[in-house]
């Protein structure tokens, strides 16, 4: 499909422009193109600072071609989307190191992270790479809940997680790497493993 | 990003950033799905929440309890070579001996957890720490009999973390050496220190930083009395209880000096008490005089006491 002939997805539901907004345009590997606000953009520190670079008048946001974000599909790029035109203004979390990290996933957030466990890894690697930080944090707080009282079996399953016969050629890679302590650590694992799935806690 | 994404293909921010919202049982049982999360989890460096850990050493067993959420507190027993019970399971590691595999499971539990409370317990049995880095705790409650001390535990607390230190000391009446704990890092940097049931060597000198104290001092000297009111001119400190080894004739003594210096006691049913205005600040000092020891206490307003 050629760029011209992209549909053009409007993430923001209330994306006519009334007022004079600034909406920019951009393009997922697979060619989908998003206009996104001004205002939510500024959840992406990463995109945030291209904008800036780039100095696009309101002009130039419509006559030059749309910004290419070359390593995230489109079905990936409009969960993004759609999640900084929802918080758009918000403040940003600032990670301060202090313990225990408490997050709260919200509603919205909640439907929008109803996906499939492969689309949801996708939308925390888009996350960290446009570094979207309370993207990031519920998505990691969706991930983790889902670990909660499983056991190893079950959580080989729900991560997808190599089976064991992919993890013996991992096991063969670490042994080549000759690192003295890994192997101690791996004859040490195997025995755990030995005693039962669900040894110590 | 065309292919398809599992956990283990995220970044290692992302990666980390799962585990730390994750509890430690948890953890423990991701490390048991492949090789890659054993790995993983082996060596990076994660800050985890613990609420409280109990740690029992005896010569024929460690115990190692560590409570991850309000209500849930999972125990794990070290024996023989080696046996683990926790409740009324066994696993059973063949070919090592327990104190090896303990040390195995607690360096890579003090990586990557704070601790709230850390409950410390030695019985009989000389503690060979082996962690190559602190454990990061807030407070330290530790128990001893005779022959220990508190040397084996405070250099291992990590100086930043620690903000209180409770010692009881088992055997009623011992008494305490602190000549090398309070030239370390930790006892400096600690906020409040208590120590029960023994009495201290040491000098008042030595807890002049802290916020709150309650000790007992082997030795007393009424000079010690002035010593802990110009403590107070620190403005952190709010509380120091100092009881007496051998108080008797204590009361009186320390009643003729606190009213030679801060004139005749207010009236009280239990004790004794004096107001005095403390240098350089708009809080007064109470002092309440007890048949077995004396009570300091920073106040707001006079009105307060």
């Amino acid at each position: 499909m050629s760029v011209e002939n992209a549909p053009v997805v409007d993430v923001d539901e209330a994306a006519i422009p009334v007022e004079k907004k600034m909406y920019y345009r951009f393009e997922s590997n697979d060619k989908k193109e998003f206009r996104v606000s001004e205002l939510a953009i500024q959840q992406s520190e990463t995109l945030n600072r291209l904008v800036e670079a780039m100095g696009y008048t309101s002009e130039d946001v419509e006559n030059k071609p749309a910004i290419a974000i070359e390593n995230i599909d489109g079905k990936t790029l409009k969960l993004v989307f759609q999640w900084c035109e929802h918080h758009k203004g918000e403040a940003i979390p600032v990670d301060d190191g202090s313990v225990p990290k408490i997050v709260e996933i919200p509603e919205f957030d909640a439907k929008l992270m109803d996906i499939d466990n492969g689309l949801l890894f996708k939308l925390i690697w888009a996350a960290d790479y446009l570094n979207i930080v309370q993207l990031l944090n519920v998505s990691c707080k969706k991930v983790a809940n889902m670990a909660q009282g499983k056991t190893p079996a079950q959580l080989r399953r729900v991560y997808l997680l190599p089976s064991d016969e992919e993890d013996e050629a991992a096991k063969r890679a670490a042994q080549e790497a000759q690192d003295p302590r890994a192997r101690e650590v791996e004859e040490e694992f195997e025995e755990r493993k030995r005693q039962g799935g669900n040894s110590f806690f | 990003m065309a292919y398809d994404l599992t956990l283990l293909s995220l970044p290692e921010v992302a990666m980390k950033h799962i585990l730390e919202r994750l509890d430690y049982p948890s953890i423990q049982r991701l490390r048991k799905t492949c090789q890659q999360f054993h790995h993983f989890i082996e060596y990076t460096s994660l800050d985890l929440h613990v609420e409280e850990v109990y740690l029992e050493f005896t010569p024929t067993k460690f115990v190692f309890a560590a409570t991850f959420s309000p209500g849930h507190t999972t125990t794990l027993e070290y024996s023989g070579s080696c046996t683990i019970k926790k409740d009324s399971k066994e696993i059973l590691i063949q070919g090592k001996n327990f104190q090896d595999v303990f040390w195995r499971d607690f360096e890579l539990f003090a990586r990557q957890c704070s601790i709230k409370t850390l409950d410390f317990n030695v019985k009989g049995e000389i503690v060979d720490w082996k962690l190559p880095r602190k454990i990061r705790t807030e407070e330290i409650l530790s128990t001893w009999g005779f022959q220990e001390n508190i040397m084996d535990i405070i250099p291992v607390l990590d100086e930043k973390s620690i903000k209180s230190i409770y010692i009881f000391i088992r055997e009623r009446g011992m008494v305490f050496g602190l000549e090398e704990a309070v030239k370390l890092p930790q006892w400096k940097n600690a906020e409040k220190v208590s120590i029960f049931n023994g009495f201290v060597d040491g000098k008042i000198d030595n807890f002049a930083h802290f916020s709150d104290v309650t000790v007992t001092l082997e030795e007393f000297d009424l000079e010690d009395v002035m010593k802990i009111k110009n403590s107070f001119n620190n403005p952190k400190m709010t509380c120091f209880r100092l009881y007496f080894h051998n108080y008797e004739g204590h009361f009186n003594r320390i009643k003729e000096v606190l009213t030679e210096k801060f004139g005749q006691p207010e009236a009280s049913d239990d004790a004794t008490l004096w107001i005095s205005e403390i240098l350089n600040s708009k809080n007064f000092l109470q002092m309440r005089l007890l048949d077995d020891g004396l009570i300091f206490k920073r106040l707001e307003a006079k009105s307060a006491f």
